[in-house]
């Protein structure tokens, strides 16, 4: 007796054992199992839905799945249609589901599209197995569909479910705690691809009239066959269609088959490839890929297929019946997906609140938005309190404004336009899209209750404004002077009950920022530090990318002098130069006593600069309204222009091309700059007069001691020396250059060189031999000839002395000249010349037999004495 | 039928429940022997035969030497008697069974081996390459069929009368394929005796299993990944890699050849049946001649009894010790693998024991002379990485497919410097993603907490065994599901094929 208690408590804990294991697997199971949209939720979530809710049962591969719009099927026909597909669904998994199906749905009609009846296969591929298997729950037609469908080796696998995706631990997601046992799923299916917009343009092959017939595959015949029999022993309609796609000839024949096979049965084939423009499908703009629809061929489609059931099947309206489980969903509570957490007090001037929300992206989708705000005052110009809107012809959106006459305009889609005649001074608005219903209320009485048609709806991709809307350029116009003082989107329908009974919460005001600073407290952006001197080259590259937030307030000081020495007249800049995209700050001279400046998305003024002293001038933005002020006087008053983001640099004595690159370098002054975060008090700016900066050091250069090493002969091919000094890095350098040579002949090419190539900027030091007597030099921007007596030998002095040019030779000054000049980097080169990219070139075959260059001007009397010795021993 | 396919967790319970279902002890061993049969036949039912021929010849060598004893009269003990008959007979089933493996599993390498030799002494000649498959487990029942034969030509063992019952003892299915190689002694007196159902002992079993199913198909088969990949492409690692890998490997072989082992242990204890334990902590081993005491114990007393003790054993001049060792290190490699690699790693381990016996008078005088117990904690610590360190040199040989990857892998393992690639990510690029790379470090960590323990005395399925039953079972649903999810098995799928839609 004992034994056998012992072996009941055994056997008792082993069954425990058992069973908790078995809950364990089943926990970890649904975290672990797939959830795609594509085969496995729709098969898992199908058994969620309470029984008799399905009346279409739509079956078969991405071509039922992604093509047939649930959504449009409900919202358009209230037509409830449930997608038991998976890609690339081989019709035996049709067949299961199918059998699965009934014995929780009584379908009306079961819609089969018979694209996998053109496949040849055994097995589908892997993924194809899983996904067409593994959704199901554990029961036979699981066990026959495994068994159909997925080769020996790998069954069990499949059956147990964890070998095949035990190993997903590393991808899970939130989601996948989404689908235990307790969480129910039954929603309406929702399309990914209804918010598709991309386009793939195709035209469908028109069937050949000689076209026969081609066999199935022996398995999906065999199939096929069970499917149509089972249907007609219990009584089932089915529909037999097939999507338009990018159709094959073999699948044409096989069509043709198909047809056969079915007329066998008495069943009603519909191939939409013959018939698709009846419905309107444009192959060339309603697909996204060569399958499947995009978000302008779904609704067509689905209409196609609603048509179809229609003419031969009573299909109830479910939207009608409030205890359908989607009616019941809609109607659950829910929080809004925006709402405003401050009141929005916007000027009438810039400003305005984009909220980011896509009101209007999917022109089917559902939401409600419940607003209240105060009414701006009628003008001229409509007065917009809010938009997703695209003013445009053939366009439109939503949009609330103060119309000119007075009116509260509600526009919507392409064409409606709702008017409010005297309306109150504040205004709670609710609007209820339901797909393509919408349905608007004004201080709670119902203003419009309307169905679009699908051709005045549109997409618009951006967020709702609050005070303004945008042009057709995108710049914020109509800005109205009005408080919004709650904001609510919901993206569900709330029902008239819970949108009449919506009240605004009490929203906080928005603090308005204290806009005037005082400048010693001010944050300081950029401050010049030395004077700058343009020359035509140089450039200060602050770094401060200005107008990377077009919102931001700054204030810019300047002490500017009209006078320009060297290029273009740029002051400074941190300008888009792109054609069509000019925006930011741009200060220049565009004529003798003329100052432009350019700002915001290009508005400009031209301002009467005075030509004989310095001139200060102030630019006040504030975020998108700007004030300019020339020396005491306000030139323009808080002129509005609105300007997108710019990452470019500001630039002083430059600006950059619409490539980026630095161009328009000036010989202009700038004594002072400084610019201010936010906006600095009036009298202030006014008051602002520092000292003018100081020039900067200049560089002393470097050192040009050189002697050559040996005596140097050219070949006018390759022979040449670079001394590595530069003599003109430093245009106030001094320095001489001592040389002597043999000269026989006329030379090709520079006996000397240290100069710029770079067209329009050529300048620096340039000695080359044009005729048996004659040398010709560049001295700085200069030009000088040299005669000279024939003779074996030359001896040259060239003396640099800041400005004044020497050249001596034969023991007389034989050339002088004056030149001012930028500085130049090249080194100075022996028997050739660099070109612009540094490159030798122009080599000469002349024979150098001392090279120095000595690191001062030496002064006449130097240079005679060492001639007078030179012909001491020619003689 | 391998143990970690999902056909053996069916085979498995089926034939244990059918077992003990069985009243009577011959037929009992007749359906063993029966699920035996399948299972081997499960991988090519072709070599049935000679797994059959094995069994029938060793069976009537057997019993020819037990008759033929028993005819003689002689002053000597009856099982000590032997006659030129029973030596000839025993000598030719001996050689006869050695041959018919060494077809299997030597031919092509010797004709290779052949045709280089040849080559470098200049004689160029071509022996086409036979197909010969490799039947499953032909090292293991012909080595436990050679023992028994012995053994009762040593008159250890008396020869079994029941063809039956030798036949399951030949063929017994959880110890076919991968050992361990039993001894007459043991495992056929259990098949004589009917076993009990016991459930304490089915649950030791089973957990003993679980342990086996861990070690495979959690640890090793995750840290071959990488051991795969590196080896794979060894000229692309360098430095730290391989030597990472490598000590991986060390771990996998181990995990790979102790799970499987465990395995077996466990489904014949769920049975009744005790085997023989075949890894005992090797890595914690303190000598090489240490970690052969504890690796592989069936294989290497196997050699031991039956190979170094007819040549002499360790009871003769030093120099024929040290030779005796060689010789049974080389026979061991090659037994592993039919390629120079084995061979090479065999010799490797040989000479390493060698060395090591030759010095150690003078590091036993060095160390007394630094005042240094060698049974002190941190003698025992350094010396056990030094073997561990000699073990894994040896398995790069092993490892490598060839002795030029072999060489490769030791050479850029011991000349490039980079311990920067265990700490700047590269090691998740082996392979295994973090989460799994994670998942493996922290399984072998339990697999070491769990050897230590083990050499520590501690049994562990007894001690918890006295936890709380909560607190027991908890742990035994951890260990399932960190197999369940952990495990490399089940067909692989590509996360990328399941995402997209396709026609």
């Amino acid at each position: 007796m004992r034994s056998w208690i012992i072996v009941l408590k055994k056997g008792a804990k082993g069954l425990a054992f058992a069973v908790v294991f078995l809950i364990l697997w089943i926990l970890v199971d649904q975290v672990m199992m797939f959830k795609q949209e594509d085969g496995t939720l729709p098969a898992r979530n199908f058994y969620d839905l309470p029984a008799d809710t399905v009346d279409v049962l739509v079956l078969g591969t991405s071509h039922a799945g992604m093509n047939v719009s649930s959504q449009t099927l409900w919202d358009e026909y209230g037509i409830a249609s449930y997608r038991f597909w998976g890609s690339i669904q081989p019709i035996w998994n049709s067949y299961y589901y199918l059998l699965e199906a009934l014995k929780y749905q009584q379908p009306k009609v079961v819609v089969l599209d018979a694209h996998s009846l053109t496949f040849n296969q055994e097995y589908g591929t892997y993924p194809v197995q899983i996904k067409n298997t593994i959704g199901l729950r554990p029961s036979r037609n699981k066990l026959e569909n495994i068994l159909a469908s997925v080769p020996e080796e790998d069954r069990a696998a499949v059956l147990l479910g964890l070998p095949v995706y035990h190993n997903r631990y590393t991808e899970l997601r939130e989601e996948d705690f989404d689908y235990m046992a307790w969480q129910r799923h039954p929603e309406l299916q929702v399309l990914s691809s209804e918010e598709s917009v991309h386009i793939y343009p195709f035209t469908i092959r028109e069937p050949d009239p000689a076209l026969e017939e081609a066999p199935l595959g022996e398995k999906e015949e065999k199939y096929f066959r069970m499917l149509l029999e089972f249907c007609r022993e219990k009584g089932i309609a089915l529909e037999l269609v097939v999507s338009p796609y990018e159709i094959s000839v073999t699948e044409q024949q096989k069509y043709l088959r198909v047809a056969s096979i079915a007329a066998e049965y008495g069943v009603r084939y519909t191939d939409f490839n013959l018939s698709y423009r009846e419905y309107g499908i444009d192959p060339q703009q309603d697909f996204l890929d060569p399958g499947h629809f995009n978000r302008y061929g779904l609704p067509k489609y689905a209409r196609a297929l609603a048509e179809l059931l229609r003419e031969r099947y009573t299909l109830p309206d479910r939207r009608q019946d409030p205890d359908h489980i989607w009616n019941r969903l809609e109607s659950r509570t829910v929080l809004p997906v925006y709402a405003l957490t401050e009141q929005f007090d916007g000027d009438g001037r810039q400003d305005f609140l984009d909220t980011g929300y896509p009101l209007m992206e999917n022109p089917l989708s559902s939401w409600t938005l419940c607003t209240r705000f105060t009414l701006p005052e009628a003008a001229a110009e409509q007065k917009v309190i809010m938009a997703c809107y695209e003013d445009q012809e053939n366009a439109g959106g939503f949009r609330v404004c103060r119309e000119t006459g007075g009116n509260l305009g509600i526009s919507f889609g392409k064409q409606v336009d709702t008017q409010v005649q005297n309306p109150a001074e504040e205004i709670t608005l609710c609007v209820v899209k339901k797909g393509k219903q919408f349905t608007i209320y004004v201080n709670g009485v119902l203003t419009e209750d309307r169905k679009m048609d699908t051709e005045e709806l549109l997409s618009l991709s951006g967020g709702l404004l609050l005070g303004c809307q945008k042009d057709p350029a995108g710049r914020r116009i109509r800005f109205a002077r009005t408080r919004v003082k709650d904001l609510q989107i919901y993206d569900c329908v709330l029902s008239e009950k819970e949108v009449l009974e919506w009240t605004p919460k009490e929203l906080p005001v928005a603090q308005r920022t204290e806009y005037l600073k005082d400048i010693r407290e001010a944050e300081s952006i950029l401050a010049l530090e030395s004077r700058f001197e343009g020359n035509g080259e140089l450039y200060v590259d602050s770094g401060v990318a200005l107008y990377e937030d077009p919102e931001r307030s700054f204030t810019l000081l300047s002490r500017i002098d009209p006078e320009i020495t060297a290029g273009d007249s740029v002051y400074f800049s941190c300008f888009c130069e792109v054609p069509g995209e000019y925006r930011g700050l741009l200060v220049r001279r565009t004529g003798e006593d003329q100052l432009n400046v350019v700002f915001g998305n290009g508005h400009g003024v031209n301002l009467p600069l005075p030509t004989d002293r310095p001139s200060v001038l102030a630019v006040v933005k504030d975020r998108s309204a700007y004030t300019l002020w020339l020396n005491g006087e306000k030139m323009v008053d808080e002129e509005v222009a609105v300007c997108d983001s710019y990452d470019g640099s500001f630039l002083i004595g430059a600006q950059t091309d619409a490539s980026g690159e630095i161009f328009r370098q000036s010989g202009i002054v700038l004594y002072n700059l400084e610019i201010y975060e936010g906006i600095l008090k009036e009298d202030q700016i006014l008051a602002w007069t520092p000292l003018p900066l100081n020039p900067p050091p200049r560089d002393p250069g470097m050192d040009v001691t050189y002697q050559l090493p040996e005596a140097l002969t050219g070949n006018g091919r390759d022979i040449y020396v670079d001394t590595g000094i530069r003599l003109l890095d430093n245009p106030k350098k001094d320095w001489t250059i001592h040389l002597r040579m043999d000269q026989v002949n006329v030379r090709e090419g520079a006996v000397l060189s240290c100069f710029d190539e770079t067209p329009g900027k050529y300048r620096g030091l340039l000695l080359r031999q044009s005729g048996r007597t004659t040398f010709s030099l560049v001295l700085g921007g200069a030009y000088a000839e040299v005669e000279i007596h024939p003779a074996d030998q030359l001896e040259m002095y060239i003396v640099k002395q800041d400005d004044r040019w020497q050249v001596y030779a034969e023991g007389e000054l034989k050339a002088e000249a004056r030149s001012s000049f930028s500085p130049y980097l090249g080194n100075l080169f022996l028997c050739a010349e660099r070109d612009q990219r540094g490159i030798p070139f122009r080599f000469s075959t002349i024979s150098l037999r001392e090279v120095q260059v000595i690191n001062r001007a030496l002064e006449t009397e130097e240079i005679i004495g060492p001639e007078a010795d030179g012909k001491e021993e020619t003689t | 039928m391998l143990f970690n396919s999902l056909s053996y967790l069916v085979f498995f319970p089926a034939i244990t429940l059918a077992y003990y279902a069985i009243p009577n002890l011959r037929l009992r061993n007749l359906l063993l022997l029966a699920g035996s049969y399948f299972f081997y036949m499960c991988w090519d039912p072709r070599f049935i035969v000679l797994m059959l021929g094995c069994t029938v010849l060793t069976y009537l060598n057997a019993l020819f030497v037990d008759l033929s004893r028993r005819e003689t009269e002689s002053e000597v003990p009856k099982e000590k008697r032997h006659t030129g008959g029973m030596t000839l007979y025993t000598g030719v089933t001996i050689l006869f069974t050695l041959a018919v493996v060494a077809f299997f599993k030597y031919a092509n390498f010797l004709t290779e081996s052949l045709v280089s030799l040849l080559g470098l002494v200049g004689v160029q000649i071509t022996i086409p390459k036979m197909n010969i498959t490799l039947p499953v487990g032909i090292s293991f029942f012909t080595f436990q069929s050679l023992s028994y034969v012995i053994d009762v030509y040593r008159g250890k063992t008396k020869a079994e009368r029941d063809f039956l019952t030798y036949a399951l003892f030949v063929s017994f299915f959880p110890q076919l394929v991968a050992g361990p190689i039993e001894r007459s002694g043991s495992l056929l007196r259990q098949f004589h005796v009917r076993q009990r159902f016991s459930s304490d002992r089915a649950a030791k079993g089973a957990m003993l299993m679980l342990w086996g199913y861990f070690m495979k198909i959690v640890v090793a088969d995750r840290v071959a990944v990488i051991v795969d990949q590196v080896y794979t492409y060894h000229g692309a690692y360098e430095g730290m890699i391989p030597i990472v890998a490598t000590v991986l490997f060390a771990i996998q072989i181990y995990c790979d050849f102790n799970g499987y082992t465990t395995i077996a242990i466990g489904s014949a204890q769920v049975m009744g049946i005790e085997l023989m334990e075949n890894f005992q902590q090797p890595y914690l081993a303190a000598s090489v001649a240490d970690f052969w005491r504890r690796w592989h114990i069936s294989l290497t007393s196997w050699f031991r009894d039956y190979v170094y003790f007819p040549l002499g054993g360790s009871r003769c001049a030093r120099w024929k010790k040290y030779r005796n060792i060689l010789i049974v290190f080389l026979i061991s490699g090659l037994w592993h693998g039919a390629a120079w690699t084995y061979v090479i790693w065999g010799g490797m381990n040989g000479l390493m024991q060698v060395i090591g016996d030759i010095l150690k008078p003078a590091r036993e005088k060095a160390l007394k002379k630094m005042g240094i117990r060698e049974d002190s904690l941190g003698q025992k610590l350094i010396r056990m990485l030094i073997t561990f360190v000699l073990v894994d040199i040896a398995w790069i040989f092993f490892r490598a497919p060839d002795l030029a990857v072999a060489w490769s892998v030791l050479k850029s393992s011991l000349t490039v410097w980079n311990p920067w690639v265990l700490f700047d990510g590269t090691l998740y690029t082996l392979g295994l993603e973090r989460i799994d790379f994670w998942v493996m470090v922290a399984s072998i960590l339990v697999l070491a907490g769990v050897d230590i323990l083990h050499a520590r005395g501690v049994r562990i399925r007894e001690t918890v065994g006295g936890w709380p039953l909560i607190i027991r079972w908890g742990l035994i649903y951890l260990m399932i599901f960190w197999i369940l999810l952990f495990g490399i098995y089940g067909p692989a799928y590509d996360a990328a094929s399941f995402i997209y839609f396709q026609f």
